[in-house]
């Protein structure tokens, strides 16, 4: 402080030979109840201070000091609360200021009316504290102040302020319900010395921080803000007057009450359902009921109630602030989670924002919320999903390229998983309830809360066109992005998922992954790559092998012809595995064998200037670019020094490197 | 996003719930259904037998109540296990005014004299709907009743609930125990208005939210509304939002004599055509935007359209709304039903 204060000295202005610092300094370093009639110092200082207060404000470090001061009973009221009112920053109010000042109050060394002064200056200076943590951990004390009739009424306008949604809690909640009959609202006090510390800040704006002196939120973002996005589990009147349960189960339980599952298993037969059927988005207890409660309105509350709520925040009037929407996607992906299935008014919704989309805003939850789609017929899925998400594929960044990837591998996982069987039963449903055209089949379909119609497609057809669509964009991005090995390992993801259709989805369906995929991990620089795809031609030739298997009397029409045109990829199959180990393992790259290779990279005219020895052999295990480092590491110990066996084997290889 | 035709003459007979749902979004056409609820209704016949105990007098088909004042649009998702039955409703009414005391019991430090309602009525106004299958206008009345002497009650605040001209598919997809109620007009204090909504959230697990009219939605209105006939002589009025950019200057305000502007409309869309199409509205709302650069050369089409007025109703995008002429009732808030309908996703 002494060594800031000289500093300081040098270039302050001088009011009546007195420097801001000395003027600090004198005050901290009175003793209690000096002199104060005809102390030449005293005031000089008290005008100094308040000199440089109404022109500049006071610095931040001052106005702890000068808090402290004010606060601790060494000087007489009067001078004190000319001090307190002096107390006007020239940027930020530090935290440490406000604590000081309430720690003060709490000694009870200051008098009421200075403590109560020192509140309305807290409420004052609100908006240009450096932080509110602070302050909003000494919540409980404050409200302690509430007792003392002075400051009552300023201190209710602090914790107005302060107030978040954790702290209402019924004790307060009721003694501010009995203060409230005895206090009208806090008018507006003050005036002059928040003009006069407005008048200091909006001279300061120019340098230092930004401070917004108008408030962090418009009234009615904070009137929103407050309020949750999400109601809470409450009942009310409506559901106890139309209970369906009969009179002898006895009282019935209202949900608020049921706080654990044991709860809920011991009333299952008795409760009573909260009012508002949104608050399931929070309430996993009430997520379990939400499974297995067998009224069709229940999910249906709960769609008209999303339905409007996305559109609200979304699309007809997003607000300023994106937690309240961000919240909200994530109370959906984890209810999504928990269903294993999507909510269709969700899906709906997401179409329509899909088209207004500017792919950044909440991009982690939208996708993760797409990755549980329903099946649709490929026509439908491809016009009101897959094409904005293609654009935003083609003109985004690597890493979001990455993230749609990942999203795709999803969605596909989901779509074999879960799916497939959800749709294939709701059909059955379907059929049969449309044959029986009455209630004999069960009114739900026990494999999802929310029935929908489904259209009669084929779902294998749906995937396959799917597969064919990410393969596609796969192929562009690998293009694009130069073969990013991020992309590459995402771009594996996918096909290490699709390689497992049949064994591990038991679908009659085996596609192959592009050629240009295929060969790119041949031709890495990554030996993860090369192995994972290695790795995935294993997988294949397991599923294709059992596919082979299959005793085909027992399969249906479609399958059979599924079956069949799967068979037929293995052809093209093998010349994959052909030119890997020819490449790899007989050291024949780019060799016209019998089975013909599918790619032809050199013409011949090329390859007469080429040492044909060096370039066929130039993947080989052992000089393939990839591996390299395993293979150095695999001689050293048998090397003995000779260094010339591995320079020759890099050969080849370091050529190619250079290329690349 | 995709669009394809509405014709409300095709009957769906098979379902295709994506088709249905998705593709049918933003309207190129809509019907000019200037006529009034007049209880018979070709489609609604069967429906009609079963209500046949409720009597329409013609006093009740009066709106004046709804004319020259200002309301506030809100839109409401379906109503869970609403009744419009005469104990249910003052089953209601008792609750809501439960609901308004505990509210003061509870609620802020301060309420105006003005503000404060102890009873609560709900009734249903009939005839505010264009067909038989749509449910009956409720109105909810807050009052305020003084609690010595026996002076009348005051209407501090009025709620109306209605559905005026949804299509039959959305009155198809919404089915018992819910009723659909979109359109919610309210006029009276804030804070009632709040009490109001979250009782009817939390009593009917619905959504309220207020509505918000796009510039587009304002551009049908003022195109619709020029196209029918009134004695009025106000003038057309469209006001444009200002960027905040521009100092000084927070409106454009282009005013037109309606009789000028009528005959602009008839010359883009013939009489006879019973269906307005997207693209005479574009046009005529462009022919006006042409007209105002031609003497200002101020590109206003820039800016957002914020405001309309016309010889029979003025909207705000801010979702108010000021009918002024009775037996256009039905049709303005036919459209405004139409538009709210449309901001939902499931409907």
């Amino acid at each position: 402080m002494t060594s800031k204060a000289k500093k300081r000295k040098s270039d302050g202005a001088v009011v009546n030979d007195v420097t801001l610092a000395e003027a600090v300094q004198y005050l901290t370093s009175c003793k209690s109840r000096p002199k104060i009639q005809g102390n030449v110092e005293l005031q000089n200082s008290l005008n100094k201070i308040d000199c440089v207060a109404t022109e500049t404000g006071l610095p931040a470090e001052d106005i702890t000091t000068l808090v402290s001061v004010a606060a601790n009973g060494t000087f007489p009221e009067a001078i004190c609360s000319r001090l307190i009112r002096n107390l006007i920053p020239a940027t930020v109010v530090p935290s440490e200021a406000v604590i000081r000042a309430i720690s003060w109050m709490s000694t009870n060394i200051p008098s009421s009316k200075i403590q109560g002064l020192l509140v309305r200056w807290i409420i004052l200076i609100y908006n240009m504290l450096d932080t509110l943590n602070d302050l909003h951990a000494l919540y409980g004390v404050l409200f302690y102040f509430l007792e003392n009739e002075v400051m009552c009424r300023s201190v209710c306008h602090l914790l107005y302020l302060l107030t978040r949604k954790e702290d209402v809690k019924l004790f307060r909640v009721r003694l501010l319900v009995r203060l409230q009959k005895r206090l009208v609202f806090f008018p507006q006090r003050d005036r002059v010395w928040l003009a006069r510390i407005k008048a200091v800040a909006d001279r300061q704006i120019v340098e230092g921080p930004v401070i917004d002196v108008t408030g962090r939120y418009t009234s009615e973002q904070a009137k929103r803000l407050k309020r949750d996005v999400i109601p809470s589990v409450q009942s009310t009147a409506v559901t106890t007057l139309s209970s369906d349960l009969p009179k002898s189960f006895g009282q019935s339980v209202p949900f608020s009450e049921i706080t654990s599952f044991q709860l809920l298993l011991q009333n299952f037969d008795r409760l009573e359902l909260p009012c508002q059927m949104a608050a399931a988005l929070k309430n996993r207890n009430l997520q379990h009921v939400l499974l297995c409660y067998p009224d069709p309105s229940i999910p249906m509350r709960l769609s008209y109630w999303l339905d409007h709520v996305l559109c609200e925040e979304f699309l007809v009037n997003p607000s300023k602030d994106p937690s309240r929407a961000e919240e909200l996607l994530q109370n959906l992906i984890t209810f999504t989670e928990f269903l294993k299935e999507s909510v269709p008014v969700c899906e709906n919704f997401l179409v329509k924002y899909l088209h207004v989309w500017n792919g950044v805003d909440f991009r982690p939850s939208v996708l993760k919320l797409i990755t549980r789609f329903r099946l649709h017929p490929f026509k439908v899925l491809s016009d009101l999903v897959l094409e904005p998400l293609r654009k935003l594929f083609l003109c985004s960044s690597v890493y979001c390229k990455c993230q749609l990837l990942i999203m795709f591998t999803q969605l596909l996982y989901n779509l074999v998983t879960v799916e497939l069987l959800r749709y294939r039963i709701c059909c059955k449903w379907q059929q049969g309830k449309n044959n029986l055209e009455i209630s004999s089949v069960d009114d739900s379909n026990n494999v999802c809360v929310f029935t929908e119609e489904v259209e009669e497609f084929n779902p294998e057809e749906t995937i396959s066109q799917y597969v064919e669509y990410v393969g596609n964009l796969i192929e562009v991005g690998l293009l694009i992005e130069q073969d990013s090995p991020l992309l590459m390992h995402c771009i594996l993801n996918f096909y290490e998922v699709l390689s497992d259709l049949h064994l591990e989805h038991s679908m009659m369906l085996i596609i192959l992954p592009r050629p240009s995929v295929v060969y790119t991990s041949l031709f890495s620089n990554s030996a993860t790559s090369l192995s994972r795809m290695c790795h995935i031609f294993c997988r294949y030739r397991e599923n294709f092998l059992s596919m082979k298997n299959v005793e085909v009397t027992s399969l249906s029409a479609c399958d059979q012809q599924y079956r069949i045109m799967s068979l037929k990829r293995i052809k093209q199959f093998n010349m994959f595995i052909m030119d890997y180990s020819n490449s790899l393992w007989r050291r024949l790259a780019f060799c016209d064998t019998e089975k013909r290779t599918i790619f032809q990279m050199l013409s011949e005219t090329d390859l007469e200037n080429v040492d044909s020895n060096l370039y066929r052999q130039c993947f080989s295990l052992y000089r393939h670019p990839a591996l390299v480092g395993y293979f150095v590491s695999y001689l050293k110990p048998h090397s003995n020094g000779e260094r010339r066996l591995i320079l020759s084997s890099f050969k080849a290889s370091s050529g190619y490197v250079k290329q690349n | 996003m995709s669009v394809k035709l509405k014709s409300p003459s095709v009957q769906r007979t098979s379902r295709t719930p994506w088709r249905s749902k998705r593709f049918t979004r933003t309207p190129i056409t809509r019907s000019l259904g200037s006529v009034s609820y007049t209880g018979v209704s070709t489609r609604s016949r069967s429906v009609r037998n079963r209500r046949s105990s409720i009597e329409r007098t013609p006093e009740e088909k009066s709106f004046n109540g709804l004319v020259l004042k200002t309301w506030h649009v809100y839109r409401l998702s379906p109503l869970y296990k609403f009744s419009h039955e005469t104990s249910a409703l003052r089953n209601y009414s008792r609750m809501l005014s439960g609901h308004l005391e505990a509210e003061y019991n509870v609620g802020m430090a301060v309420i105006t004299e003005n503000e404060k309602a102890n009873m609560a009525v709900f009734s249903i106004v009939r005839g505010l709907q264009k067909s038989g299958r749509e449910p009956e206008a409720i109105q909810i009345e807050l009052k305020q009743k003084p609690i010595r002497g026996d002076a009348e009650a005051r209407t501090v605040y009025t709620a109306i609930l209605c559905c005026v001209g949804a299509s039959d598919d959305v009155l198809e997809k919404v089915k018992q125990p819910f009723v659909l109620l979109p359109l919610m007009l309210s006029k009276g204090p804030v804070m009632l208005n709040r009490y109001l909504t979250s009782w009817l959230e939390c009593q009917f697990d619905c959504s309220v939210h207020a509505a918000h009219f796009s510039p587009l939605s304002l551009s049908w209105m003022v195109a619709i509304w020029v196209g029918s006939e009134a004695e009025s002589t106000k003038p057309v009025m469209l006001k444009y939002k200002v960027p905040s950019e521009v100092e000084g200057l927070d409106h454009i305000t282009l005013n037109i004599n309606s009789k000028d502007c009528k005959v602009l409309w008839d010359c883009i869309h013939s009489t006879e055509d019973k269906t307005c199409h997207k693209k005479e509205v574009v046009t005529f709302v462009q022919a006006l935007e042409a007209h105002f650069y031609h003497h200002f050369q101020i590109n206003i089409s820039a800016m957002p359209l914020c405001m309309i007025g016309t010889p029979i109703a003025v909207a705000e995008s801010d979702g108010k709304i000021k009918i002024f002429t009775p037996e256009h009732v039905h049709q303005i808030l036919g459209l405004v039903t139409e538009v709210i309908l449309e901001t939902s996703i499931e409907l």
